[in-house]
């Protein structure tokens, strides 16, 4: 893992993709017992129980839509209504 | 706005190698992220923000800030959530608040896991409403 800095001092960690797999892998593991991988399949297939108190915020870290791992309900997103 | 304000503590800057444009800022110790110590309380504030870097603006993807007792997740007292997008099968409002509450009859009021955290019963608001009507130990509140 890389740090950088920005010029307020703000840290920029960057992380190889196999690093970063690991870093969700520990936190999905940790918080709802399952690995990364087995979590965004159950997720993808809609077989999680969304009444664990982690689950939602899970789908946030691993990622939802472009730039994630975890599919959106519709190709545009099923974003909610402003 | 955090660091020097509640807090000390150093957020980060995660990037996400599955994207060129999304970045995680939280607080990141030892590979692992961990909440923050707050002045002048006991309490923790845990932090997670994506943001989409767009156009020299950054886009909220997802968030959560939990207010919690001590390191450990289960410890949470208060979790205000939001996902910009909707995963398959999620059935709730996509931004929310969860508050980990009893009611006490005893004392009329919502105790919310933490004896400084309370909703007075005759100030009938839309929270303490919902606080009384749960008899689970956590509940979702559309926001």
């Amino acid at each position: 893992m890389d740090t950088t800095y920005t010029s307020a001092g703000t840290p920029i960690l960057d992380m190889s993709e196999e690093e970063y797999h690991d870093f969700l892998d520990r936190e999905v593991q940790a918080r709802i017992g399952l690995s990364v991988d087995e979590f965004v399949r159950r997720v993808n297939i809609g077989e999680i129980d969304w009444d664990h108190p982690e689950a939602f915020s899970l789908a946030g870290l691993v990622g939802v839509g472009e730039g994630g791992l975890v599919q959106p309900a519709s190709p545009s997103g099923h974003r909610q209504p402003a | 706005m955090l660091n020097g304000t509640v807090s000390d503590a150093r957020l980060s800057l995660v990037s996400r190698p599955y994207s060129a444009t999304r970045f995680l800022i939280g607080r990141v110790q030892g590979a692992r992220p961990v909440p923050f110590e707050l002045h002048g309380s006991s309490l923790r504030l845990y932090v997670e923000h994506d943001v989409d870097l767009a156009d020299d603006k950054a886009h909220t993807a997802a968030y959560r800030y939990v207010l919690q007792a001590g390191d450990q997740h289960d410890s949470w007292l208060v979790r205000w959530e939001y996902l910009r997008d909707r995963p398959a099968g999620y059935p709730y409002a996509l931004g929310h608040l969860h508050i980990r509450a009893d009611f006490d009859e005893r004392l009329g009021e919502s105790s919310c896991g933490s004896p400084g955290i309370r909703s007075p019963r005759r100030r009938r608001s839309a929270l303490s409403d919902c606080v009384d009507r749960g008899s689970e130990r956590w509940m979702r509140l559309s926001v």
